[in-house]
């Protein structure tokens, strides 16, 4: 399995997977013209990851703005991540926000709600 | 209406519940397309949820910086006032634009002195407040009359004040200009004095000294800016206020020729000046009888002529003498382009 490498934009995040550690990175802002084509390899990559044996996911993310349609897809994603749990992967979500970034903070805030995942929000 | 999903998602519970349908081949299938639907009216709920939070922080932040724009616009006129306080608007313009305002030369200009004769001894008798009041009184007096004459303001050095004419804005009437604001001074002045008669306060006169020539006009080093002229005129305009007299207008020949026509001058022939030799002198005792009016105040006559000059501004100078001869018969007759300043102005 090939690391994923995406160097950010001004509005896409920098991604930083590698197979070869349980901690994958995704850092900065989220509003792509096309949000399928940009998600598309991030999703098939750690659906690949976690379908390929490995028992545990550290998912760091620090996403100081995501438009609508990224958060559909985060919410996706974090349901994908639930229902692996499930099936016995060990899923751990670090959600960062910049202290004062109130819009980061309730969103993080607003996924975790919901998901049966341990989700810790970090100020940094 | 506004439990629409609540109320589908309700409605599929009932259908899941109901026996008949779980007898159904069609069971397992209908369950996961429930699943299925219930997840994405999940999520739709929640994504409504977070785009209204951040829609309601952005017209937050939009808020605060619609503030902070006010705020900066509010900054930005008082730093442009204090600026413009400082220096003259042209200049100002220049040192935003280049970085640097750079020295030019004006081969005419006339620079006005003022000095307060009693001050010192007033400071003797005075508390320093009080003393600083009264100077405070006359330099604002000072500074809101020369903005009427198009001069500017350049410094003040203790009791002393230095304005000047024809700078940073070239004009062709800055000998008469200075002329007219030093006999409006000395007016005030005079009514100042009149005013503290029987107060036992010790009354002030001024020396006024008024020089016509070249000068070098900028802004020089980097900090605490100021606009600043420099060159003989200078110094010459200086020796005219302290070889003057208190109570009068003290001119230069060069400053005479280039308003006897509106003033009547009583020469004081040669004088020693500190470090210049002997130079004339001229005092300026008023304004021409015809150019005023009965009660006194400047009338259309000097008004025709002072514009006739000013509108040479941008072109070549006729001999005045020609320009005098084409005088409206009727000295009372309005001009057109008549200047605000004259409508009110006594000297």
């Amino acid at each position: 399995m090939e690391p994923l490498k995406i160097e950010s934009t001004k509005s896409t995040p920098f991604v930083d997977f590698d197979p070869n550690r349980k901690e994958q990175y995704i850092n900065g802002k989220s509003y792509p013209e096309n949000p399928t084509e940009f998600f598309r390899p991030i999703v098939d990559w750690i659906k690949e990851f976690l379908q390929n044996s490995k028992t545990e996911v550290i998912l760091d993310l620090k996403l100081n703005y995501l438009n609508t349609s990224s958060t559909k897809v985060f919410m996706s994603l974090f349901d994908y991540l639930e229902s692996q749990q499930k099936d016995g992967k060990e899923i751990l979500i670090l959600w960062h926000y910049e202290k004062g970034n109130e819009m980061a903070k309730e969103s993080g805030e607003e996924f975790k709600e919901d998901l049966n995942l341990k989700f810790n929000i970090i100020e940094d | 209406m506004f439990d629409e999903e609540e109320e589908a998602l309700a409605r599929i519970n009932e259908i899941l519940l109901d026996e008949n349908l779980k007898s159904s081949e069609h069971y397992e299938s209908i369950k996961q397309f429930a699943d299925q639907f219930y997840k994405i009216l999940r999520q739709t709920k929640k994504l409504v949820r977070i785009s209204d939070n951040q829609q309601k922080i952005i017209n937050e932040n939009n808020e605060k910086l619609t503030q902070l724009t006010e705020d900066l616009s509010r900054e930005q006129v008082l730093s442009q006032k204090l600026l413009l306080n400082i220096l003259p608007a042209k200049v100002a313009e220049e040192l935003k634009m280049m970085g640097q305002a750079r020295p030019v030369l004006f081969k005419s200009a006339t620079v006005l002195f003022t000095d307060f004769k009693g001050f010192t001894k007033s400071s003797e008798l005075l508390t320093p407040n009080e003393l600083i009041s009264e100077l405070d009184q006359y330099f604002t007096f000072f500074d809101e009359a020369i903005s009427l004459f198009r001069l500017e303001k350049l410094k003040t050095i203790g009791d002393s004040y230095m304005c000047a004419g024809g700078i940073p804005i070239q004009t062709k009437t800055h000998a008469v200009d200075c002329t007219l604001a030093a006999l409006h001074f000395q007016k005030f002045m005079k009514t100042q004095s009149e005013s503290k008669k029987g107060t036992g306060r010790e009354a002030w006169e001024i020396r006024l000294g008024i020089h016509t020539g070249p000068v070098i006009a900028g802004v020089v080093g980097k900090k605490k800016f100021a606009y600043d002229i420099w060159g003989d005129t200078v110094n010459i305009a200086s020796r005219m206020e302290s070889s003057g007299e208190p109570g009068r207008v003290n001119i230069s020949k060069d400053t005479y020729e280039s308003i006897k026509d509106f003033f009547d001058c009583t020469s004081r022939g040669q004088i020693e000046a500190k470090n210049k030799g002997s130079i004339d002198m001229f005092f300026v005792d008023k304004v021409k009888e015809d150019l005023l009016d009965e009660s006194g105040k400047i009338n259309d006559k000097f008004e025709f002529l002072y514009n006739q000059i000013k509108e040479t501004e941008a072109t070549e100078t006729k001999p005045f003498v020609e320009r005098r001869k084409n005088l409206p018969d009727n000295r009372d007759q309005p001009t057109e382009r008549r200047n605000n300043l004259f409508k009110y102005l006594s000297i």
